[in-house]
């Protein structure tokens, strides 16, 4: 498939033409109302992939700050959840070994970089799904998009690497800053994608250093093309190799001193001398993770607006206005103080009276990760397919578009896209029978009652509730009176086939889209 | 630079109102197409240089095309083309060529290129050459043209219709997708009787009456657009064969869209696999495979819309995001690199060589060719000439005023015009690997690699090696006997083109020798006296 770059800079192109959604006057106050059904949903909807009416009854009546420490405590716990199995695969090169060895490694070489990545993507989906009452996924889903790397190349990057990169996200949801720029800076997949491993003392190579502080850390405009050959500089001498016979840590990043420049080198002022032996720790501490220290100790403030704006646009609203700008200024202020622990500050924004003002309920659009992940969350399907829908609608999992990651917002629905999705939403109902709509009907807490039954439906998969003009015309595809719908369910395959009908007028709603 | 120049700078943001108020209804009835080579065409092999040494042995010793399968196309040029572009119906590219419907547009590129491939694939769609790496580059060319009639009712044909999978950003503007994405108007059709096609009315919530009609309006949009694309396709035909390859097919339902009656202005077709980084191979290789369907889909195209009667209005051009360098690469491949070509086609097209051959261009850089006309020159004649706007109109359009390339332009209409700014300079070298310093003579590229030793005689067990190198490659060192026997080697590395003074041990017996110096593939030999 052809990649089209959209790299946009500044992340606001497709926002300076719309009208902003007017003035939230609430800031980061926290919300203590125990929560509405509509706040829970909301809630639910920004931090999972798949929302359902019964987890939803769970939360409501909580407040908002039982709720979201739940959803991190629950995230911290699922944190290793049980790998694809081609993750325990030991490889070695095929070009050292003869015969029947060779061939069998070089098979199962081309299966690492070919279809298991696809089957990764799979296995990401399965925990998207059963992801319902945790931040989790939302926020390794979020760094992916952040700390990029995509495995489709000129030559793919292994399937390995890929895990490993998302299991140190998944391991790091919402952890320290620090921590994460200096793991990814070293992390196997990443010194390939953007070069690392090709970053040597008799030739830097500049690409990691310039994405590290353009697309990563700082943004544009707040380093010199000199900060980025220094940075490259610092940054020489690791490498990844993927072959068991040729590392003892394959797939992941190891130090090389024959490649590392021994020169004292500067960086936003600080000096960088080798003064000390050659080690792998050595090198980590006083070039890797000094590097980081400096970018995030002299530029806090850059950085700390650079993510908090990101994660706004992320969870809140992607076309802040100038109220919002403020507000996120706020919160950066707040991660500089907690010391890019990135969980206190997320948990502020959305615990806050700000997050739950009737303004930004429904406003998001979707990304693809959300329709998709939610529908076979709710019919059957093969994850491995959803991995697939999702990529045709613009959504590859580990093949972001570029670098810089996806565009979002109003991206996600084109007139390509959103006729696309509707088509492939269908195929996901042409995998279950009507029967099978019956009862997952029937799952739903109060399903005997049309206007119950529509109404949880419509909570699951809308943004926001529809007129009442509206709401009687979905309720009617159910039965033409709430006494007229008593009459047919019973009957799986007609009260199947009237469910799958709302179905498919649901996906054709401009509120499926939003969020 | 002239009058009306607008700083490249503005276009981060462009002032609409800068525009004469244009009403689309006045527009011509001028088509173009663009076939989009995806991955950065190798222009040295699709047209070689027949007559250079230096291809066939230095830059691509193991990937030329040979010399005996090429067609001379421009003997005084030295330039020939690749015999996939002899493939396709009446002879193909090559065909067209000969027939003067065929333009071999050479030596287009930008001022200080960028080899990211996002970063420049961007700089190729959005018509922006950025001033520095910082600047954004948010909008396409085309995206910013028809923004210009953004004020009026959307037109009864999309404005652009892409062929594909994904929104290129060569048809976003500031105020949004100019370009309708399909792979198949049937599919299309379906599809677009799917979704929800009627403005639902919101009256509450304004705050949130901006999402919801964005997503209500792309789905309204999508109703009609398939409505109307069906009803071109079915009132549409082909009169000419096409191949299965995807480009062919692509240009084939284009053709069909056009004698449907469609009044889309600007149609986008791509091919990929350009990106050659690894295994481009040579003439049964993965890059001449994709010129032959290249050739194939082109030629089709062609004949079918003059025997539809439409090629008075419809000229195409192919473009790619950047060109590959000279030398080939360890992976049998070839990498970004910056000048290449492009190719126009149509009966409105001057079918010829344009410009000289960029292969032959100075490498400012030591790798990578020089680019002798603006690419942007390109579409800026389209603007223009093609689609009738003013120059300064064209200037809205690209933050600047181009000159054609060669002057007179690629279109067979298009005159000089002495009021547009002169064509760059040819960029300066910017190491000289004679000196090792900055320089702003040109060099040619012709120059080759020297080694010398100092001191000569050697006195000690050690001698300098100077290497004055114009390309980056990988060298080998070794020490010979005169009678060719290798005694070991003396250093190995990668260098850049620039003056390196390595040192060398030369702990032998006293006598002649020769210092066997390996660069890629071409050995050089220096001899040396150990006293």
């Amino acid at each position: 498939m052809s990649v089209v770059s959209r790299r946009d800079f500044l992340g606001g192109l497709l926002g300076s033409v719309a009208e902003q959604r007017g003035v939230v006057q609430a800031g980061w106050e926290e919300h203590t109302t125990p929560l509405s059904r509509v706040e829970v949903r909301h809630l639910l909807q920004r931090c999972t992939f798949a929302v359902s009416p019964n987890v939803i009854d769970k939360y409501v009546g909580k407040t908002a700050g039982e709720v979201v420490d739940t959803l991190f405590s629950n995230a911290q716990a699922k944190t290793s959840p049980a790998p694809p199995a081609f993750v325990n695969d030991v490889i070695y090169n095929p070009d050292n070994l003869s015969g029947n060895r060779k061939e069998e490694e070089s098979r199962k070489l081309a299966q690492h970089y070919g279809d298991y990545n696809w089957d990764l993507g799979g296995w990401w989906v399965t925990q998207m799904k059963n992801d319902r009452e945790s931040i989790l996924e939302k926020m390794v889903f979020f760094w992916h998009g952040h700390l990029t790397t995509q495995y489709a190349n000129c030559v793919n990057i292994p399937v390995l690497p890929m895990y490993l990169q998302n299991d140190l996200f998944r391991k790091n949801f919402s952890g320290n800053f620090y921590t994460l720029l200096e793991r990814i800076t070293v992390d196997g997949a990443m010194l390939i994608y953007l070069n690392g491993n090709e970053n040597i003392n008799e030739a830097p190579n500049e690409n990691y250093a310039r994405e590290l502080l353009e697309l990563y850390s700082l943004g544009v405009g707040n380093y010199t093309e000199g900060d980025i050959k220094e940075a490259a500089k610092i940054l020489t001498g690791w490498k990844v190799k993927y072959f068991a016979d040729e590392s003892t840590t394959p797939n992941r990043g190891y130090f090389n001193p024959n490649h590392f420049d021994r020169n004292t080198k500067r960086f936003f002022d600080e000096s960088f001398p080798v003064n000390y032996e050659l080690t792998q720790e050595n090198v980590y501490n006083n070039s890797v993770k000094k590097l980081i220290n400096v970018i995030l100790t002299k530029k806090g403030d850059i950085a700390a607006k650079f993510m908090m704006r990101k994660l706004y646009r992320y969870f809140v609203y992607s076309n802040p206005n100038k109220t919002d700008e403020a507000l996120i200024n706020d919160l950066a202020t707040r991660l500089v103080a907690a010391k890019f622990e990135f969980a206190p500050v997320l948990k502020i924004m959305l615990k806050s009276k700000h997050f739950f003002d009737e303004k930004n309920i429904g406003i998001q659009l979707k990304s693809p990760a959300d329709t998709i992940v939610n529908m076979v969350s709710h019919f059957k399907y093969v994850d491995r397919y959803a991995r697939n829908v999702m990529s045709e609608l613009g959504l590859e999992l580990f093949n972001p578009p570029n670098v810089s990651g996806w565009k979002g917002y109003r991206s996600w629905v084109s007139t390509k896209s959103l006729p696309t999705t509707v088509f492939y939403i269908h195929e996901i109902f042409s995998f279950n029978s009507n029967t099978d709509f019956a009862t997952w009907a029937e799952g739903i807490e109060n399903s005997g009652d049309r206007d119950k039954l529509t109404t949880r439906i419509l909570e699951t998969f809308f943004g926001r509730a529809v007129s009442a003009d509206r709401f009687s015309g979905y309720a009617s595809l159910l039965g033409a009176s709430p006494a007229e719908w008593n009459s047919v369910k019973g009957d799986k395959n007609l009260a199947g086939q009237r469910v799958k009908k709302l179905m498919e007028n649901v996906i054709k709603a401009p509120e499926f889209y939003l969020s | 630079m002239g009058l009306g120049v607008v700083s490249t700078l503005k276009l981060d943001k462009m002032d609409l109102s800068a525009f004469q108020p244009a009403a689309y209804q006045n527009e011509n009835d001028n088509i173009v197409v663009v076939v989009q080579l995806f991955g950065g065409n190798d222009g040295m092999n699709t047209i070689t240089p027949y007559e250079w040494d230096m291809y066939y042995k230095q830059f691509r010793p193991t990937l030329h095309i040979p010399r005996n399968t090429v067609t001379i196309i421009n003997q005084d040029k030295g330039m020939a083309m690749h015999p996939g572009l002899s493939q396709g119906v009446k002879g193909g590219m090559l065909g067209l060529y000969k027939e003067g419907k065929l333009g071999v547009l050479s030596g287009l590129g930008y001022k200080n290129p960028d080899f990211s491939h996002f970063r420049s694939t961007d700089i190729w769609l959005s018509g922006i050459v950025p001033s520095s790496t910082a600047q954004p580059l948010p909008t396409g060319w085309l995206g910013r043209y028809f923004d210009t009639f953004s004020g009026e009712p959307k037109p009864e044909s999309p404005y652009c219709i892409q062929i594909g999978k994904t929104p290129s950003l060569m048809f976003l503007g500031e105020t949004g997708e100019k370009s309708i994405v399909l792979e198949s108007a049937e599919d299309m059709y379906h599809q677009g009787q799917l979704v929800e096609g009627n403005k639902i009315a919101m009256e509450a919530s304004e705050y949130y009456k901006s999402e919801f009609d964005y997503v209500n309006n792309v789905g309204v949009e999508v109703r009609e657009y398939s409505q109307v694309i069906k009803r071109a396709y079915d009132a549409g035909k082909n009169t000419e064969n096409y191949t299965n390859g995807t480009l062919s097919q692509q240009l084939k339902l284009v053709a069909r869209l056009i004698d449907g009656g469609l009044k889309t202005k600007v149609y986008f077709v791509e091919q990929t696999g350009y990106d050659t980084h690894a295994n481009q191979g040579g003439l049964d290789g993965t890059h001449s495979k994709l010129l032959k369907e290249l050739s194939e889909a082109i030629s089709s195209f062609q004949s079918d819309i003059e025997q539809l009667g439409h090629d008075k209005k419809v000229v195409g051009i192919t473009a790619s995001e950047f060109g590959r360098r000279p030398y080939e690469n360890g992976s049998a491949g070839t990498d970004h690199g910056t000048a290449s070509i492009m190719f126009s086609f149509g009966t409105n097209v001057r079918g010829e060589v344009i410009g000289d051959y960029f292969g032959y261009f100075p490498l400012y850089d030591g790798f990578n060719h020089s680019y002798a006309t603006d690419f942007r020159s390109i579409y800026f004649e389209l603007v223009t000439n093609w689609f009738g706007k003013s120059a300064d109109f064209g200037a809205g359009i690209f933050g600047e005023k181009l000159n054609y390339i060669n002057e007179t332009g690629f279109l067979k209409d298009t005159k000089k015009d002495p009021t547009l700014p002169k064509p760059p300079d040819p960029p300066v070298v910017i190491i000289d690997p004679e000196t090792g310093q900055p320089t702003v003579k040109e060099k040619p590229s012709l120059e080759r690699d020297r080694f010398t030793i100092f001191p000569n005689p050697v006195v000690a067990d050690w001698a300098y090696l100077r290497m004055n190198l114009h390309y980056q490659a990988k060298i080998v060192v070794t020490l010979v006997t005169l009678d060719g026997r290798e005694l070991g080697k003396l250093m190995e590395g990668e260098y850049r083109p620039a003056q390196h003074d390595v040192i060398l041990t030369l702990k032998v017996p006293p006598g002649t020798y020769v210092v066997r110096v390996r660069v890629g593939k071409v050995t050089y030999g220096v001899k040396c006296v150990k006293l």
